[in-house]
Protein backbone atom coordinates (compact mmCIF):
# COMPACT_ATOMS: atom_id res chain seq x y z
CA UNK A 1 0.00 0.00 0.00
CA UNK A 2 1.21 3.71 -1.04
CA UNK A 3 0.36 6.58 0.87
CA UNK A 4 -1.55 8.23 -1.98
CA UNK A 5 -0.10 11.76 -4.36
CA UNK A 6 -2.30 14.49 -3.15
CA UNK A 7 -4.81 15.86 -6.11
CA UNK A 8 -4.75 19.14 -6.73
CA UNK A 9 -8.17 21.46 -7.34
CA UNK A 10 -9.38 25.00 -8.26
CA UNK A 11 -10.26 25.17 -5.19
CA UNK A 12 -6.08 24.99 -4.02
CA UNK A 13 -4.48 25.48 -6.44
CA UNK A 14 -3.10 28.07 -5.54
CA UNK A 15 -1.62 26.54 -2.36
CA UNK A 16 0.18 23.86 -4.34
CA UNK A 17 1.61 26.55 -6.99
CA UNK A 18 3.26 27.99 -3.92
CA UNK A 19 4.27 24.93 -2.29
CA UNK A 20 6.09 24.63 -6.03
CA UNK A 21 8.30 27.63 -4.84
CA UNK A 22 9.23 26.54 -1.67
CA UNK A 23 6.46 28.81 0.04
CA UNK A 24 3.81 28.08 2.69
CA UNK A 25 0.66 29.85 2.32
CA UNK A 26 -2.49 29.63 5.02
CA UNK A 27 -6.55 29.56 3.46
CA UNK A 28 -8.86 32.12 4.15
CA UNK A 29 -10.31 31.00 7.22
CA UNK A 30 -7.29 29.83 9.30
CA UNK A 31 -8.30 26.15 9.42
CA UNK A 32 -5.22 24.66 7.93
CA UNK A 33 -2.71 25.74 5.36
CA UNK A 34 -4.09 24.14 2.64
CA UNK A 35 -8.07 23.72 3.41
CA UNK A 36 -9.87 26.91 1.64
CA UNK A 37 -12.88 28.61 2.30
CA UNK A 38 -14.99 31.01 0.37
CA UNK A 39 -12.78 32.96 -2.28
CA UNK A 40 -10.08 30.80 -1.91
CA UNK A 41 -9.74 30.68 -5.70
CA UNK A 42 -8.23 33.67 -5.38
CA UNK A 43 -4.54 33.95 -4.70
CA UNK A 44 -4.86 37.70 -3.42
CA UNK A 45 -6.83 36.20 -0.24
CA UNK A 46 -4.04 33.65 1.16
CA UNK A 47 -1.88 34.39 3.46
CA UNK A 48 1.72 33.87 3.48
CA UNK A 49 3.32 31.57 6.78
CA UNK A 50 6.58 32.34 8.18
CA UNK A 51 6.69 28.78 7.89
CA UNK A 52 7.97 28.26 11.58
CA UNK A 53 6.36 26.50 14.45
CA UNK A 54 6.19 24.30 17.53
CA UNK A 55 5.69 20.21 17.29
CA UNK A 56 1.92 19.73 18.70
CA UNK A 57 2.66 16.23 19.06
CA UNK A 58 4.33 13.17 17.15
CA UNK A 59 4.59 9.78 17.02
CA UNK A 60 7.46 7.63 15.45
CA UNK A 61 6.06 4.74 13.04
CA UNK A 62 7.71 1.92 13.56
CA UNK A 63 5.67 -0.90 12.01
CA UNK A 64 5.10 1.01 9.07
CA UNK A 65 1.34 0.01 6.68
CA UNK A 66 3.02 1.94 3.65
CA UNK A 67 5.65 1.40 1.71
CA UNK A 68 6.33 5.07 0.61
CA UNK A 69 6.60 5.79 5.13
CA UNK A 70 9.17 3.69 5.57
CA UNK A 71 9.86 2.54 9.88
CA UNK A 72 11.50 5.37 11.37
CA UNK A 73 9.34 8.15 9.54
CA UNK A 74 8.58 10.76 12.29
CA UNK A 75 4.50 11.67 11.91
CA UNK A 76 3.85 14.88 13.58
CA UNK A 77 1.07 17.65 14.06
CA UNK A 78 2.70 21.20 14.09
CA UNK A 79 1.39 24.13 15.65
CA UNK A 80 2.66 27.05 13.22
CA UNK A 81 3.09 30.98 14.97
CA UNK A 82 0.40 31.94 13.02
CA UNK A 83 -1.69 29.53 14.98
CA UNK A 84 -3.08 27.04 12.64
CA UNK A 85 -2.12 23.48 13.17
CA UNK A 86 -1.09 21.00 9.97
CA UNK A 87 -0.42 17.45 9.60
CA UNK A 88 3.30 16.70 8.06
CA UNK A 89 6.50 14.56 8.50
CA UNK A 90 9.03 15.93 10.52
CA UNK A 91 12.48 15.23 8.70
CA UNK A 92 16.57 15.08 9.82
CA UNK A 93 15.84 14.60 13.13
CA UNK A 94 18.03 11.10 14.11
CA UNK A 95 18.22 12.28 17.48
CA UNK A 96 14.49 12.46 17.41
CA UNK A 97 12.38 15.19 17.98
CA UNK A 98 10.04 16.78 21.69
CA UNK A 99 7.38 18.22 21.76
CA UNK A 100 7.56 21.84 21.88
CA UNK A 101 10.33 21.83 19.13
CA UNK A 102 10.80 24.70 17.13
CA UNK A 103 10.72 23.43 13.21
CA UNK A 104 11.01 24.68 9.97
CA UNK A 105 8.38 24.32 6.78
CA UNK A 106 10.21 22.69 3.74
CA UNK A 107 8.97 21.92 0.35
CA UNK A 108 10.19 18.36 -0.91
CA UNK A 109 9.24 16.55 -3.95
CA UNK A 110 7.30 13.26 -3.91
CA UNK A 111 5.75 11.82 -6.83
CA UNK A 112 5.51 15.10 -8.84
CA UNK A 113 3.47 16.98 -6.07
CA UNK A 114 5.40 18.58 -3.16
CA UNK A 115 5.01 17.31 0.33
CA UNK A 116 5.37 19.86 3.31
CA UNK A 117 7.89 18.51 6.18
CA UNK A 118 8.81 19.96 8.89
CA UNK A 119 12.91 19.97 10.20
CA UNK A 120 14.03 21.41 13.51
CA UNK A 121 15.25 24.84 13.52
CA UNK A 122 16.42 25.32 17.49
CA UNK A 123 18.24 28.91 15.83
CA UNK A 124 14.25 29.69 15.22
CA UNK B 1 -34.90 8.65 28.63
CA UNK B 2 -36.79 6.05 26.59
CA UNK B 3 -39.87 4.67 27.62
CA UNK B 4 -41.02 2.28 24.90
CA UNK B 5 -37.75 0.79 23.88
CA UNK B 6 -36.17 -2.10 25.40
CA UNK B 7 -33.14 -4.47 24.84
CA UNK B 8 -34.55 -8.14 24.31
CA UNK B 9 -32.01 -10.22 22.72
CA UNK B 10 -28.11 -10.31 22.34
CA UNK B 11 -25.51 -12.82 21.03
CA UNK B 12 -21.67 -12.87 20.36
CA UNK B 13 -20.78 -15.09 17.72
CA UNK B 14 -18.17 -17.57 19.35
CA UNK B 15 -15.94 -17.39 16.35
CA UNK B 16 -12.68 -15.92 16.19
CA UNK B 17 -11.47 -16.82 12.71
CA UNK B 18 -13.61 -18.24 9.75
CA UNK B 19 -13.72 -18.77 6.16
CA UNK B 20 -17.23 -17.67 5.75
CA UNK B 21 -18.44 -14.63 4.03
CA UNK B 22 -19.02 -11.76 6.04
CA UNK B 23 -22.53 -11.78 5.55
CA UNK B 24 -22.93 -15.41 6.79
CA UNK B 25 -21.87 -14.39 10.00
CA UNK B 26 -24.42 -11.36 9.26
CA UNK B 27 -26.70 -14.01 9.29
CA UNK B 28 -25.71 -16.30 12.34
CA UNK B 29 -25.30 -13.40 14.68
CA UNK B 30 -28.87 -11.81 14.00
CA UNK B 31 -30.95 -15.09 13.82
CA UNK B 32 -28.61 -15.87 17.35
CA UNK B 33 -29.93 -12.53 18.79
CA UNK B 34 -33.32 -13.20 17.41
CA UNK B 35 -33.79 -16.82 19.05
CA UNK B 36 -31.94 -15.40 22.83
CA UNK B 37 -34.92 -13.07 22.28
CA UNK B 38 -37.65 -15.29 21.11
CA UNK B 39 -38.09 -13.63 18.06
CA UNK B 40 -38.10 -14.40 14.53
CA UNK B 41 -37.28 -12.87 11.25
CA UNK B 42 -40.58 -12.28 10.40
CA UNK B 43 -41.33 -10.18 13.15
CA UNK B 44 -38.40 -7.69 11.93
CA UNK B 45 -39.31 -4.32 10.96
CA UNK B 46 -35.76 -2.72 11.98
CA UNK B 47 -32.25 -3.08 10.43
CA UNK B 48 -29.27 -1.34 11.57
CA UNK B 49 -25.40 -2.01 10.66
CA UNK B 50 -22.79 -1.17 9.17
CA UNK B 51 -21.39 -3.43 6.10
CA UNK B 52 -19.72 -1.38 3.78
CA UNK B 53 -16.08 -1.92 4.00
CA UNK B 54 -14.56 -4.72 2.16
CA UNK B 55 -13.79 -7.03 5.50
CA UNK B 56 -17.95 -6.21 6.14
CA UNK B 57 -18.69 -7.94 2.74
CA UNK B 58 -21.06 -4.77 1.36
CA UNK B 59 -20.65 -1.78 -0.58
CA UNK B 60 -22.25 1.35 -0.25
CA UNK B 61 -25.97 0.03 -0.11
CA UNK B 62 -24.70 -1.62 2.56
CA UNK B 63 -27.68 -2.35 4.64
CA UNK B 64 -29.45 -2.93 1.53
CA UNK B 65 -27.45 -6.11 0.96
CA UNK B 66 -28.05 -7.21 4.33
CA UNK B 67 -31.61 -6.91 4.25
CA UNK B 68 -31.60 -8.49 1.16
CA UNK B 69 -29.24 -11.38 2.37
CA UNK B 70 -31.65 -11.90 5.26
CA UNK B 71 -34.86 -11.56 3.43
CA UNK B 72 -35.77 -8.46 5.09
CA UNK B 73 -37.81 -5.48 3.94
CA UNK B 74 -37.44 -3.28 6.55
CA UNK B 75 -39.36 0.38 7.24
CA UNK B 76 -36.67 1.39 9.80
CA UNK B 77 -32.81 1.41 9.01
CA UNK B 78 -29.83 3.23 9.18
CA UNK B 79 -26.32 2.23 7.56
CA UNK B 80 -24.15 5.28 9.54
CA UNK B 81 -20.75 4.18 9.83
CA UNK B 82 -19.01 5.99 12.59
CA UNK B 83 -16.06 4.19 12.80
CA UNK B 84 -15.70 1.56 16.11
CA UNK B 85 -18.97 2.84 17.50
CA UNK B 86 -21.35 3.22 15.09
CA UNK B 87 -23.50 -0.27 16.84
CA UNK B 88 -23.55 1.82 19.58
CA UNK B 89 -25.30 4.88 18.22
CA UNK B 90 -27.42 2.75 16.33
CA UNK B 91 -28.46 1.32 19.55
CA UNK B 92 -29.57 4.95 20.61
CA UNK B 93 -31.18 5.43 17.23
CA UNK B 94 -33.23 2.76 16.95
CA UNK B 95 -34.71 3.20 20.66
CA UNK B 96 -35.79 6.70 19.49
CA UNK B 97 -37.06 4.99 16.23
CA UNK B 98 -39.36 2.12 18.65
CA UNK B 99 -40.09 5.61 20.96
CA UNK B 100 -41.17 7.77 17.53
CA UNK B 101 -43.40 4.48 16.52
CA UNK B 102 -41.11 3.75 13.00
CA UNK B 103 -40.71 0.23 14.85
CA UNK B 104 -41.55 -2.20 16.89
CA UNK B 105 -38.67 -4.60 16.44
CA UNK B 106 -35.03 -3.64 15.41
CA UNK B 107 -31.71 -5.62 15.05
CA UNK B 108 -28.45 -3.77 15.23
CA UNK B 109 -26.02 -5.80 14.07
CA UNK B 110 -22.17 -6.37 12.56
CA UNK B 111 -20.08 -8.62 11.40
CA UNK B 112 -16.77 -8.78 9.68
CA UNK B 113 -13.67 -10.73 8.41
CA UNK B 114 -10.55 -8.88 8.77
CA UNK B 115 -8.51 -11.81 8.28
CA UNK B 116 -9.75 -12.74 5.07
CA UNK B 117 -10.55 -9.96 3.54
CA UNK B 118 -8.04 -6.97 5.15
CA UNK B 119 -8.20 -4.08 2.98
CA UNK B 120 -9.07 -1.09 4.62
CA UNK B 121 -10.46 1.78 2.66
CA UNK B 122 -8.60 5.69 3.08
CA UNK B 123 -10.44 7.70 6.06
CA UNK B 124 -10.13 10.18 3.70
CA UNK B 125 -9.32 10.96 -0.29
CA UNK B 126 -6.02 12.51 -1.10
CA UNK B 127 -8.08 15.26 -2.69
CA UNK B 128 -9.88 18.42 -1.03
CA UNK B 129 -8.68 18.50 3.19
CA UNK B 130 -7.64 15.17 2.81
CA UNK B 131 -4.68 16.29 0.30
CA UNK B 132 -2.88 17.55 2.66
CA UNK B 133 -3.43 14.94 5.32
CA UNK B 134 -3.38 11.36 3.35
CA UNK B 135 -0.12 11.98 1.64
CA UNK B 136 1.18 11.42 5.39
CA UNK B 137 0.45 7.68 5.81
CA UNK B 138 -2.91 7.73 8.32
CA UNK B 139 -3.40 4.90 10.52
CA UNK B 140 -4.98 3.87 13.15
CA UNK B 141 -1.99 2.96 15.48
CA UNK B 142 -0.52 6.37 14.82
CA UNK B 143 -3.64 8.08 14.90
CA UNK B 144 -3.96 6.41 18.60
CA UNK B 145 -0.43 7.06 19.33
CA UNK B 146 -0.86 11.03 18.37
CA UNK B 147 -3.05 11.02 21.52
CA UNK B 148 -0.97 9.38 23.64
CA UNK B 149 2.10 11.04 23.79
CA UNK B 150 0.60 14.28 24.18
CA UNK B 151 -1.09 12.81 27.11
CA UNK B 152 2.29 11.77 28.40
CA UNK B 153 3.81 15.26 27.87
CA UNK B 154 1.15 17.07 29.49
CA UNK B 155 -0.09 15.07 32.30
CA UNK B 156 3.22 12.47 32.92
CA UNK B 157 0.75 9.66 31.82
CA UNK B 158 3.45 6.56 32.12
CA UNK B 159 3.54 3.43 29.36
CA UNK B 160 3.08 1.11 32.47
CA UNK B 161 -0.46 2.89 33.46
CA UNK B 162 -1.15 2.58 29.86
CA UNK B 163 0.25 -1.40 30.14
CA UNK B 164 -2.36 -1.77 33.00
CA UNK B 165 -5.08 -1.41 30.82
CA UNK B 166 -4.11 -4.18 28.94
CA UNK B 167 -3.34 -6.28 31.85
CA UNK B 168 -7.12 -5.70 33.18
CA UNK B 169 -8.39 -6.75 29.90
CA UNK B 170 -6.39 -10.14 29.50
CA UNK B 171 -6.88 -11.28 33.23
CA UNK B 172 -10.79 -10.99 32.42
CA UNK B 173 -10.25 -12.39 29.05
CA UNK B 174 -8.98 -15.22 30.99
CA UNK B 175 -12.12 -16.27 32.23
CA UNK B 176 -13.96 -16.21 28.72
CA UNK B 177 -13.67 -19.65 26.65
CA UNK B 178 -13.94 -17.46 23.36
CA UNK B 179 -11.50 -14.89 23.77
CA UNK B 180 -8.90 -14.79 21.38
CA UNK B 181 -6.07 -13.84 23.71
CA UNK B 182 -5.97 -15.83 27.91
CA UNK B 183 -2.67 -16.54 28.20
CA UNK B 184 -1.51 -14.56 31.43
CA UNK B 185 -0.02 -11.00 30.77
CA UNK B 186 2.16 -8.74 32.76
CA UNK B 187 3.17 -5.21 32.44
CA UNK B 188 6.82 -5.95 31.55
CA UNK B 189 5.02 -8.23 28.56
CA UNK B 190 3.51 -5.15 27.02
CA UNK B 191 6.54 -3.10 27.59
CA UNK B 192 8.61 -5.99 25.98
CA UNK B 193 6.37 -6.41 23.02
CA UNK B 194 7.69 -4.82 19.02
CA UNK B 195 6.80 -1.22 18.85
CA UNK B 196 4.29 0.02 16.42
CA UNK B 197 3.95 3.50 16.80
CA UNK B 198 5.26 5.29 19.52
CA UNK B 199 4.01 5.33 22.49
CA UNK B 200 2.22 2.73 21.57
CA UNK B 201 3.28 -1.73 21.13
CA UNK B 202 2.40 -4.50 20.15
CA UNK B 203 -0.01 -5.39 23.03
CA UNK B 204 -1.17 -1.75 23.14
CA UNK B 205 -3.46 -2.64 19.99
CA UNK B 206 -6.19 -4.51 19.91
CA UNK B 207 -6.43 -8.23 18.31
CA UNK B 208 -7.67 -8.90 14.80
CA UNK B 209 -10.17 -10.92 15.02
CA UNK B 210 -13.33 -12.71 12.25
CA UNK B 211 -16.48 -11.68 14.79
CA UNK B 212 -19.86 -10.69 14.82
CA UNK B 213 -22.99 -9.39 17.06
CA UNK B 214 -26.19 -8.44 17.20
CA UNK B 215 -28.98 -6.81 19.72
CA UNK B 216 -32.78 -5.98 19.20
CA UNK B 217 -33.97 -3.97 20.50
CA UNK B 218 -38.41 -4.03 21.05
CA UNK B 219 -41.08 -2.21 22.07
CA UNK B 220 -42.20 -2.48 25.59
CA UNK B 221 -45.24 -4.34 25.05
CA UNK B 222 -43.65 -6.78 23.01
CA UNK B 223 -40.68 -7.16 25.33
CA UNK B 224 -42.82 -8.08 28.28
CA UNK B 225 -43.92 -11.55 26.56
CA UNK B 226 -40.45 -12.44 25.62
CA UNK B 227 -37.61 -14.57 26.73
CA UNK B 228 -35.55 -12.84 28.68
CA UNK B 229 -35.82 -9.90 31.08
CA UNK B 230 -35.99 -6.43 29.26
CA UNK B 231 -33.08 -4.15 29.74
CA UNK B 232 -34.11 -0.34 29.58
CA UNK B 233 -31.85 2.35 27.64
CA UNK B 234 -31.84 5.30 30.71
CA UNK B 235 -29.10 7.49 28.47
CA UNK B 236 -27.66 8.21 25.08
CA UNK B 237 -25.78 10.39 23.62
CA UNK B 238 -23.74 10.53 20.70
CA UNK B 239 -21.28 13.28 18.71
CA UNK B 240 -18.67 13.34 15.83
CA UNK B 241 -16.24 15.79 15.52
CA UNK B 242 -13.25 15.82 13.15
CA UNK B 243 -11.16 12.89 10.82
CA UNK B 244 -8.30 14.74 10.07
CA UNK B 245 -5.01 14.92 12.82
CA UNK B 246 -4.69 18.66 12.10
CA UNK B 247 -7.89 19.27 13.31
CA UNK B 248 -8.30 17.44 16.46
CA UNK B 249 -9.11 19.91 19.59
CA UNK B 250 -6.20 19.01 21.76
CA UNK B 251 -5.44 14.96 21.59
CA UNK B 252 -5.81 14.56 25.14
CA UNK B 253 -9.80 15.37 25.20
CA UNK B 254 -12.20 12.74 22.85
CA UNK B 255 -15.99 13.07 22.18
CA UNK B 256 -16.78 10.95 25.10
CA UNK B 257 -16.76 14.01 27.43
CA UNK B 258 -19.51 15.51 25.46
CA UNK B 259 -21.27 12.18 24.67
CA UNK B 260 -20.83 10.76 28.23
CA UNK B 261 -22.58 14.51 29.52
CA UNK B 262 -25.21 14.39 27.40
CA UNK B 263 -26.00 10.42 28.44
CA UNK B 264 -25.77 11.13 31.94
CA UNK B 265 -27.94 14.31 32.14
CA UNK B 266 -30.78 12.46 30.24
CA UNK B 267 -30.79 9.24 32.44
CA UNK B 268 -29.91 11.57 35.76
CA UNK B 269 -27.39 9.23 36.90
CA UNK B 270 -23.38 10.11 37.39
CA UNK B 271 -20.22 8.10 37.01
CA UNK B 272 -20.73 6.98 40.75
CA UNK B 273 -23.95 5.04 40.06
CA UNK B 274 -22.37 2.82 37.03
CA UNK B 275 -21.26 -0.45 38.06
CA UNK B 276 -19.61 -1.83 34.88
CA UNK B 277 -18.14 -0.10 31.73
CA UNK B 278 -17.64 -1.17 28.48
CA UNK B 279 -14.87 1.34 27.25
CA UNK B 280 -14.11 0.64 23.82
CA UNK B 281 -10.34 -0.31 23.85
CA UNK B 282 -8.80 -0.25 20.31
CA UNK B 283 -5.85 0.94 22.36
CA UNK B 284 -4.76 0.51 25.57
CA UNK B 285 -5.17 4.68 25.90
CA UNK B 286 -8.70 4.46 24.38
CA UNK B 287 -10.18 3.95 27.73
CA UNK B 288 -8.05 5.57 30.21
CA UNK B 289 -9.13 8.88 27.59
CA UNK B 290 -13.14 7.50 28.28
CA UNK B 291 -12.30 7.03 32.30
CA UNK B 292 -11.66 10.70 32.39
CA UNK B 293 -14.11 12.38 29.41
CA UNK B 294 -16.56 10.10 30.91
CA UNK B 295 -15.95 11.83 34.50
CA UNK B 296 -15.00 8.73 36.38
CA UNK B 297 -11.68 10.84 37.30
CA UNK B 298 -10.48 14.29 36.44
CA UNK B 299 -8.69 15.05 32.91
CA UNK B 300 -5.23 14.35 33.42
CA UNK B 301 -5.76 11.71 36.18
CA UNK B 302 -6.43 8.64 34.45
CA UNK B 303 -2.96 6.95 34.71
CA UNK B 304 -3.33 6.80 38.27
CA UNK B 305 -7.19 6.17 38.17
CA UNK B 306 -5.85 2.79 36.27
CA UNK B 307 -3.21 2.16 38.88
CA UNK B 308 -5.43 2.80 41.86
CA UNK B 309 -6.99 -0.78 40.94
CA UNK B 310 -10.93 0.64 40.16
CA UNK B 311 -10.82 -0.81 36.75
CA UNK B 312 -9.75 -4.19 37.68
CA UNK B 313 -12.76 -6.58 39.23
CA UNK B 314 -13.67 -5.53 42.52
CA UNK B 315 -13.23 -1.63 41.89
CA UNK B 316 -15.36 1.17 41.86
CA UNK B 317 -15.83 0.51 37.77
CA UNK B 318 -14.53 -2.50 36.55
CA UNK B 319 -14.25 -2.33 32.63
CA UNK B 320 -13.94 -4.59 29.58
CA UNK B 321 -15.08 -7.42 31.80
CA UNK B 322 -15.01 -10.02 28.71
CA UNK B 323 -11.57 -8.83 27.66
CA UNK B 324 -12.70 -6.16 25.57
CA UNK B 325 -10.79 -5.62 22.00
CA UNK B 326 -7.27 -6.03 23.37
CA UNK B 327 -7.86 -9.29 24.62
CA UNK B 328 -11.05 -11.20 23.12
CA UNK B 329 -12.23 -9.94 19.82
CA UNK B 330 -11.94 -7.01 17.15
CA UNK B 331 -13.01 -7.08 13.84
CA UNK B 332 -12.72 -3.92 12.81
CA UNK B 333 -15.88 -1.98 14.73
CA UNK B 334 -16.22 -3.21 17.98
CA UNK B 335 -19.39 -1.26 19.04
CA UNK B 336 -22.18 -4.69 19.05
CA UNK B 337 -19.80 -6.16 21.58
CA UNK B 338 -19.44 -3.65 24.03
CA UNK B 339 -23.69 -3.24 24.29
CA UNK B 340 -23.82 -7.42 23.35
CA UNK B 341 -21.41 -7.79 27.24
CA UNK B 342 -23.18 -4.44 28.92
CA UNK B 343 -26.17 -6.80 28.61
CA UNK B 344 -24.92 -9.84 29.66
CA UNK B 345 -23.45 -8.17 32.70
CA UNK B 346 -26.67 -7.23 33.50
CA UNK B 347 -28.84 -10.49 33.15
CA UNK B 348 -25.85 -12.31 34.86
CA UNK B 349 -24.63 -13.99 32.42
CA UNK B 350 -21.44 -12.21 31.16
CA UNK B 351 -18.39 -14.48 30.20
CA UNK B 352 -15.46 -13.33 31.76
CA UNK B 353 -15.71 -11.40 34.79
CA UNK B 354 -19.32 -10.71 36.28
CA UNK B 355 -19.75 -7.75 38.47
CA UNK B 356 -21.67 -8.71 41.37
CA UNK B 357 -25.77 -7.52 41.04
CA UNK B 358 -24.86 -4.77 38.65
CA UNK B 359 -27.64 -1.77 39.00
CA UNK B 360 -26.13 0.61 35.85
CA UNK B 361 -24.01 -0.89 33.17
CA UNK B 362 -22.24 1.65 30.57
CA UNK B 363 -21.29 1.24 27.47
CA UNK B 364 -18.94 4.12 25.48
CA UNK B 365 -17.61 3.79 22.46
CA UNK B 366 -15.37 5.85 19.88
CA UNK B 367 -14.87 5.65 15.93
CA UNK B 368 -12.46 6.44 13.55
CA UNK B 369 -9.40 8.67 15.29
CA UNK B 370 -11.36 10.05 18.12
CA UNK B 371 -13.94 11.45 15.57
CA UNK B 372 -16.91 10.45 16.57
CA UNK B 373 -18.56 8.91 20.39
CA UNK B 374 -21.52 6.85 21.59
CA UNK B 375 -22.28 6.54 25.37
CA UNK B 376 -25.77 4.36 26.53
CA UNK B 377 -26.47 3.89 30.26
CA UNK B 378 -28.56 0.77 30.69
CA UNK B 379 -30.29 -0.98 33.97
CA UNK B 380 -32.65 -3.79 33.87
CA UNK B 381 -36.40 -3.19 33.65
Amino acid sequence: MLAPTPVETPHDKPYWDAAREGVLLLAPGGRSPGWGSDGATDPAVWRRSAGLGRVFTYTVVERSFYENVPAGTILAVVELDEGVRVTAHVIEAADGIAIGQRVRARFVDRDGMPLLVFAPDDAA
Amino acid sequence: MFDQARIVGAFESPRRKTDLHPFELFREVVDGALADAGLTRAEVDGLCVTAGDVAEGGSSEDVIEIAEYLGLKPTFFDSTDVGGCSAIYQAGVAAAAIEAGLAEVVVVAYAACPRRYPFYPPITWPIGPGAHEMPYGYSSPSAYALFAQRHMHQFGTTPEQLAQIAVVARANAALNPDALMREPLTVADVLASPGVSTPLRKLDCCVVTDSGGAVVLARADRARDLARRPIRILGFGAQVTAVHFSQQADFVTTPGAVTGARAFGRAGLSPADVSVAQLYDAFSVTPLLALEDLGFCAKGEGGPFVESGAIAPGGSVPINTDGGGLSSNHPGKRGVFALIEGVRQLRGDGPGHRVPDPQVSLVHGIGGFFSAAATLLMGND
